[in-house]
């Protein structure tokens, strides 16, 4: 009985002891790293999890500007002292620590690793910016407000950046040329240049922002699209091809307004016979969403001229559409058609089959019989 | 066999004392103790209540299962060869007392980073060092989801279990989508079927690569299972040896 217990007891001991391994590397993320001439990095990482001997060690490019501290109680620092000068480009490396086997057991075993791998980017000693332009979809006679934003991706300051702006409308015709403010940037800095279109007298529709920005006799181009809405609602798409009686219907619409509407719902008629009416909802600004519901249609087949009403504020709309109304088929009858298409393909295969074997039987009766007429003249 | 009750105390008093502390390197590896390192914090400017919270970056991977060892046996004379894999367990008819063995690495991404994992080999890392075979597909990798995996159950993951595929999220910088795990020496942004890898020293992605971090540290879908196959040779009967190998398992992560 006690050797039961003792064994029960070693039983417990072996399942109690850790049956997993990990490897754990912590530390701030650095990456990406934009190269500075003569920036220091000094990183701190912690090693954990892990019951192993664990080596520390750097691969990859720019090995020769980093240093790895001795690990101390599982901690270390990297350091990173960059050169006065780096050629432009994107380079690599790697951080990794390593567990190391303590002895070296039997059949399979396994270890683990764990790396980080970081990204330097060195930009241009030339001076160079990268520019973006952005404008906000306004309602009608609203201003629009242009933003012109600029990253210096260089090692120089750039004494001077100013940036021209085109508005044009869908035919792509000017309609106001705007000039921004003029400013310094300075190396590996962000600014960014504003200007205002007056959009008063502008119809809701869609317009084009192209910019052009100069900066110490070097140019670089931009552009956006924005949006002069009104208050409306949109029908973008609806469900054409319904069938007889229980069938889903739904509408895309779009919000073409700068602020929410509310109140929004829908109505679907047929032959001036209201067949839906969805549940009410709110679009926020500019928002498309589907508004679903479930029609009953007691219409033969065929092609319907139909009304949606589209209810949004105080406001209605009115949409003609048409509404392509076909047979429901039933699962049964499904079946039945495919049972019938395989056994069409059944009898087709047969038929070409028979075909191919009489045009074959054709062919070598053809080549025997000259032969035979040729034997005959003999 | 006769025990005094003084001793099965002392004994018992040595387990408890044991159990106590595996169950805590174990909770400890579970993360409950570890929240207190995850996050740093300092006040910078006290007239103004403004903190500076640093969230650092945690590249953590953990092997559910340790070691396989197929133990020793021999090729049955009925066969030409033994075939025996963690995936589909061993030939019996054909593997001779060797141990039957149903459950592959399980690797989990236990960090707060997406990565991607490698491996690499030590030892008797080829068919012809490890079973002695010039076949060059007697000894490859197999790996697969966790949610897939058959021998799951005999081991669980660090995390809740996942219940869905993994490896399959898109480049860091939007760009293609892997397409799950996949054992192959080079792997590029092509989708497709597992396929196996033989084992090199040189080892290779298996989740992954350099530049796509593609298994996520979300508990639904943060694991993998690396299978092992073996096939072993009738003429390799008598030829002995007990051969070691060690993958080293890598996980990588954005620095």
């Amino acid at each position: 009985m006690k050797f039961k217990i003792l064994v029960t007891l070693f039983l417990v001991l072996l399942l109690s002891l850790p049956s997993l391994t990990a490897l754990t590397l912590s530390g701030q993320k650095l990456s990406p790293i934009i190269f500075e001439p003569g920036l220091v990095i000094n990183n701190h990482y912690t090693i954990s999890e892990t019951t192993e001997d664990v080596i520390v060690k750097v691969g990859g490019e720019l090995q020769e500007y980093i240093v790895l501290t001795e690990v101390v109680n599982n901690e270390f620092d990297m350091i990173i002292k960059f050169p006065e000068s780096l050629q432009p480009g994107v380079y690599h490396f790697e951080l990794s620590a390593t567990e190391v086997p303590k002895s070296s057991g039997g059949g399979i075993g396994s270890l683990l690793s764990v790396s980080k791998r970081f990204e330097v980017e060195v930009y241009s000693y030339e001076k160079y910016l990268e520019a973006s332009l952005s404008a906000a979809n306004v309602n009608e006679g609203t201003p629009v407000d242009l933003k012109l934003n600029l990253v210096s991706k260089c090692y120089q300051d750039i004494n001077s950046v100013r940036g021209e702006i085109t508005i044009a409308d869908a035919q792509n015709k000017t309609l106001k040329e705007l000039i921004t403010e003029e400013k310094p940037l300075k190396a590996l800095a962000t600014e960014t240049l504003s200007a205002s279109f007056d959009t008063t007298g502008l119809p809701a529709a869609e317009y084009s922002a192209r910019a052009i920005v100069f900066y110490d006799g070097e140019q670089k181009t931009a552009q956006t699209k924005f949006r002069i809405g009104q208050m409306d609602l949109v029908l973008k798409n609806y469900t054409s091809v319904v069938e007889q009686g229980f069938s889903d219907f739904s509408l895309r619409l779009v919000n073409n307004w700068g602020n929410a509407l509310r109140e929004v719902y829908a109505k679907l008629y047929i032959n001036k016979r209201e067949l839906l009416h969805t549940p009410t909802t709110e679009f926020a600004p500019w928002e498309e969403k589907e508004l679903k519901g479930i029609i009953n249609v007691e219409l033969e087949p065929g092609i319907y001229n139909a009304t949606i009403q589209l209810f949004f504020e105080d406001q209605i709309k009115e949409i003609p559409v048409t509404i392509t109304v076909v047979k429901k088929i039933s699962s049964e009858e499904l079946s039945a058609e495919l049972e019938k298409s395989k056994r069409n393909f059944i009898l087709i295969s047969v038929a070409a089959g028979i075909l191919i074997l009489g045009l074959i039987i054709a062919i070598v009766r053809y080549k025997k019989t000259p032969k035979k007429k040729q034997k005959d003249e003999f | 066999m006769d025990v005094s009750n003084k001793t099965i105390v002392v004994i018992l008093v040595l387990a408890l004392g044991i159990t106590l502390s595996g169950m805590a390197i174990n909770l400890n590896r579970l993360g409950a103790f570890e929240g207190l390192d995850l996050f740093t914090s300092a006040a910078v400017d006290s007239s103004i209540g403004v903190s500076n919270l640093t969230i650092t970056s945690t590249t953590s991977i953990t092997n559910n299962y340790l070691e396989i060892n197929f133990g020793s046996g021999r090729v049955n004379a009925s066969c030409t060869v033994c075939s025996m894999g963690t995936f589909q367990g061993k030939n019996t008819a054909c593997c001779l007392t060797f141990t039957n063995q149903t459950a592959g690495f399980l690797l989990e991404n236990t960090g707060n980073v997406n990565i991607s994992v490698g491996y690499t080999c030590a030892g008797s890392c080829t068919a012809a060092t490890f079973v002695g075979s010039a076949t060059n597909n007697a000894f490859f990798l197999w790996a697969v989801d966790s949610v897939a995996n058959p021998g799951y159950a005999k081991v669980s993951e660090v995390g809740a279990n996942d219940t869905a595929k993994s490896c399959v999220l898109a480049a860091p910088d939007g760009g293609y989508h892997f397409d799950g795990w996949k054992a192959r020496a080079t792997q590029t942004n092509e989708t497709g079927s597992n396929a196996t890898l033989n084992v090199a020293t040189t080892g290779g992605w298996l989740c992954g690569n350099a530049t796509s971090y593609p298994l996520g540290f979300g508990n639904t879908m943060d694991a993998g299972v690396i299978h092992v196959n073996v096939t072993i040779d009738q003429t390799q009967v008598g030829t002995g040896g007990h051969q070691n190998v060690t993958f080293t398992f890598n996980a990588t992560s954005l620095g």
